[in-house]
């Protein structure tokens, strides 16, 4: 609904349609029948929220259940929030148009480093205080989610409640936990919180003090009343039966991704070294293709959406694929809905997909080998030959594709100016490879996109200690980059390496960090994930201004037995395999990937999917 | 109903029924925030989830093939919108009505299903009301500085050109009757303006004018379009 304050400056407002709700399958409930309302807040704009799978899946979720009303809440943009102050308009949820602070919680999903400052804004703009100590029973819990929560201690401060993992069980038993509290009539914030540590996956991080070396590095992380000295993350253990969207919230403005979505699996087999999801959601677990197939059938009915993605970290190695395309284009092609498969794998990428594809869709590929010599794909475990990259390449110009997108990351770990021209070279033999396929498509010439990112160590990686190449380094490694490149068939695309920066500061970052966090906010810094909004001068005079060295999180190498903010958080990985993999990694050894043989990263505690399945090998290894 | 309607083109090339209908529609409350091209995606994803039977085009990128005689501005509440589209089976206009609201979203609302009786370029001049509060002002003071502004000889007022520059222009001569009354608190205009192919005043640019010219500007502008008429002065079909 329409809040009737807002009519009168929402003209004068960028993208109007983003703060007025009311959209088909929103959920609008009675007040009086509901005893938990839940604010699930995204710290960015409309476009990019609505475009977020879990927070769909979150919101259907919480509003199946009937005592329960989710709304949704984004940040508004800066020329909204301006006049939202002008107005004293306070930050609402859409469905409502209620203000924030008469929520029961208020949910933040943590999918990136740089939404953080946007946090504050949304807090500030309810009125709710910055600190979990500061509020009273009358303010909301807050809670924190999403991938980031892996490392929330920047955040902790701030939150009363981080949710580790997956959320569709532990919120229910969190709201159950609540909904006992709240109904007996006396209820006591910190003594549910008390009661909330006991929940297995759900950290309060108010009850547990750290302490520091006075080299800044933690001497001492010490649980407080009755609370775990180690946090674990929940899982789902079977993907084909918990809980799924039938229908979706379809925006009335365009968003970034306007589609239907429906998962095929979580978790990831691989274990590239660089990438977080790809050990944070271990384990693997499939969803099996009857059910991924009636999900999409029912949401593109339900949204009216005429196009449905199948989502996960690596698309090909769903095992039933063929199975799962057979299936969709029966309905597809019929109902004008077209399939899209992110995700692929160079080598897996086989010509009986390739004539699948075709029919699934046109328009460019995207493939990363992310390192441009082979010794460097060995030392990140990316698995994939330059060889597969060529084939791989070769099929899909048999195919007919012209257009050919490659994804590198500069500054990885071991990494030299060899390796940085090799992403150069490796971008040419693909155009050579255009032009030495006799069955090239007439009269087109080829365009391969290289992209090349800058490598963010996070946490739960081998590269947790890891220090991240400084500014003037990467800056270096782009220029040469630039002059390797020579083909006018190549185009290069780099990322801003003050953001990774940041991004690393942050994804590291302990509680100290929530100093420069408030700053930031009142310094005025908003949407720094955008470059029209983002100012790094501004964020080094602040770090100056707390007397905090950012260098000190992003560029310092951490030795093994440093006590590591994230230390405990169990993501079910254990350090000694991280070890392990980091060792391999500087010696340019590869580690197969989970169907291949288990590697014993520890995830198989929590049981379920590829662990399952391969529990002997776990045992083997202990 | 008959599909004995007296219109060509009821079957495409390939021999399927593709009846032209017209969607008479209102948008209001939150959807008039909706741009244009956003109705339109919008449009398309409702008949789909209603299930009412689209024809779409032909070609490598099929899309139902849908037209709109008047595009509203953002901000605009409209009474009258209609959409053209074709429908490939004999459903009931009702049951199209029915359906298409059940699956629309807030502030959208069939009032009817029709054939097309007229074509888009009958369309002459639109009709709009619009509430006006302005800090200071009591509608009658606003009525009578309005009333003072619409019987000027000339009305200097800025519009955009293809070019998408300001230009000056006098829109005097296009106003083809006004009413403006005094309802308390505000000030109700009631303005027909030349809409459609040839000339198309949106009565925004005589509001902004009209600020301007006074240094003052509106807390309330809420522009409705009431009523799309054809040569005769009937209501567009």
């Amino acid at each position: 609904m329409v809040r009737s304050d807002i009519e009168k400056f929402l003209l004068s407002v960028e993208k109007p349609g983003r703060y007025v709700g009311g959209e088909p399958n929103s959920v609008v409930k009675d007040k009086k029948d509901v005893n938990i309302r839940f604010a699930f807040c995204f710290p960015d704009v409309y476009e990019i929220g609505m475009s977020h799978l879990g927070m769909k899946i979150l919101y259907g979720l919480y509003n199946s259940i009937p005592d329960v009303w989710c709304e949704r809440v984004f940040a508004p943009w800066p020329d909204m929030e301006e006049k939202m102050r002008e107005h004293s308009v306070p930050l609402y949820g859409l469905e409502s148009g209620d203000p924030l602070k008469e929520f029961d919680f208020v949910g933040f999903t943590l999918q990136y480093e740089l939404s953080y400052s946007n946090i504050f804004t949304m807090l500030n703009l309810s009125d709710i205080p910055f600190l979990s100590a500061d509020r009273s029973n009358d303010d909301p819990i807050v809670v924190l989610g999403g991938p980031c929560v892996c490392n929330p201690e920047p955040l902790a401060d701030l939150a009363d409640i981080v949710s580790l993992g997956e959320g569709e069980e532990v919120s229910i038993e969190m709201f159950d936990l609540y909904r006992r509290h709240k109904l007996s009539g006396h209820f006591d914030r910190k003594q549910f919180l008390r009661e909330a540590a006991k929940i297995p996956g759900l950290y309060i991080p108010s009850l547990y003090d750290v302490r520091y070396n006075e080299d800044g590095t933690i001497s001492s992380f010490t649980p407080k009343e009755g609370a775990p000295e180690r946090i674990q993350k929940r899982i789902i253990q079977d993907m084909s039966k918990v809980y799924y969207p039938p229908n979706f919230v379809v925006p009335i403005i365009e968003i970034v991704h306007d589609r239907a979505v429906t998962e095929i699996f979580r978790g990831c087999i691989r274990g590239c070294r660089f990438c977080q999801a790809g050990y944070i959601y271990r384990p693997n677990r499939e969803k099996d293709y009857g059910t991924v197939d009636a999900q999409s059938r029912s949401l593109c009915d339900t949204t009216g959406y005429d196009e449905v993605s199948l989502s996960s970290l690596s698309s090909s190695d769903y095992t039933e694929l063929p199975e799962l395309l057979d299936n969709m284009l029966n309905w597809t092609e019929d109902s004008k809905v077209s399939i899209s498969l992110p995700s692929l794998r160079i080598d897996g990428f086989s010509d009986e997909l390739t004539e699948k594809l075709k029919k699934v869709r046109r328009g460019g590929l995207t493939f990363a080998p992310e390192a441009g010599t082979q010794r460097l794909r060995d030392a990140i475990n990316k698995n994939v030959t330059e060889e597969e990259v060529l084939n791989t390449c070769r099929t899909a110009f048999n195919g007919g594709w012209t257009n050919v997108k490659l994804y590198f990351m500069i500054g990885l770990p071991t990494e030299t100016l060899e390796d940085v021209e090799g992403i150069g070279e490796l971008s040419q033999k693909v155009v050579d490879e255009f032009y030495r396929n006799p069955n090239k498509p007439k009269g087109k010439g080829v365009n391969v996109t290289s992209s090349a990112s800058t490598f963010v160590p996070k946490p739960f990686t081998p590269f947790q200690w890891e220090p991240q190449d400084d500014i003037d380094t990467i800056h270096r490694k782009q220029q040469h980059l630039r002059d390797s490149v020579r083909s006018r068939k190549i185009t290069l695309n780099w990322h801003d390496a003050d953001t990774s920066f940041l991004e690393a500061v942050f994804a590291r970052g302990d509680r100290k960090l929530i100093k420069v966090l408030i700053r930031a906010f009142e310094k005025g810094c908003r949407f720094d994930g955008w470059d029209e909004y983002f100012k790094l001068p501004v964020w080094m005079e602040l770090f100056d201004e707390c007397s905090i060295d950012p260098a000190f999180y992003a560029n310092r190498r951490r030795s093994y037995d440093e006590i590591l903010p994230w230390d405990h958080l169990d993501y079910g990985i254990t350090k000694e395999f991280l070890i392990r993999e980091h060792k391999k990694a500087l010696a340019a050894e590869t580690t197969p990937h989970c169907r291949l043989q288990c590697a014993g990263c520890g995830a198989a505690k929590l049981t379920g999917g590829v662990c399952s399945v391969l529990k002997h090998g776990n045992e083997k290894r202990g | 109903m008959s599909l004995n309607t007296g219109m060509k083109n009821v079957v495409d090339i390939q021999g399927t029924l593709c009846l032209p209908i017209r969607i008479f529609f209102v948008k209001e409350g939150p959807s008039k925030y909706m741009s244009h091209l956003d109705l339109m995606r919008c449009m398309t994803r409702t008949i789909r989830r209603a299930g009412v039977p689209i024809w779409y085009t032909e070609g490598f990128n099929p899309h139902p093939f849908m037209t709109f005689a008047m595009p509203l501005s953002l901000g605009t509440s409209g009474l009258c919108e209609t959409m053209d589209v074709r429908m490939t089976t004999d459903m009931p206009f009702e049951e199209v009505k029915k359906r298409l609201n059940e699956a629309l979203c807030e502030g959208i609302r069939v009032t009817r299903v029709d054939y097309q009786v007229q074509k888009a370029t009958a369309i002459q001049s639109a009709v709009y009301l619009i509430t006006l509060t302005s800090d200071g002002f009591s509608g009658m003071q606003l009525r009578d500085e309005i009333e003072k502004y619409l019987s000027q000889d000339t009305i200097t007022v800025q519009k955009k050109n293809k070019k998408k520059q300001l230009v000056d222009m006098d829109v005097k001569p296009h106003i083809i009757s006004y009413d403006v009354t005094d309802g308390g608190n505000c000030a109700v205009l009631s303005i027909q303006l030349p809409a459609g192919n040839d000339v198309n005043i949106n009565p925004s640019i005589i509001l902004k004018g009209f600020e301007n010219a006074n240094s003052l500007s509106f807390d309330k502008c809420d522009i409705v379009r009431e009523r799309i008429l054809t040569e005769s002065g009937e209501d567009f079909k």
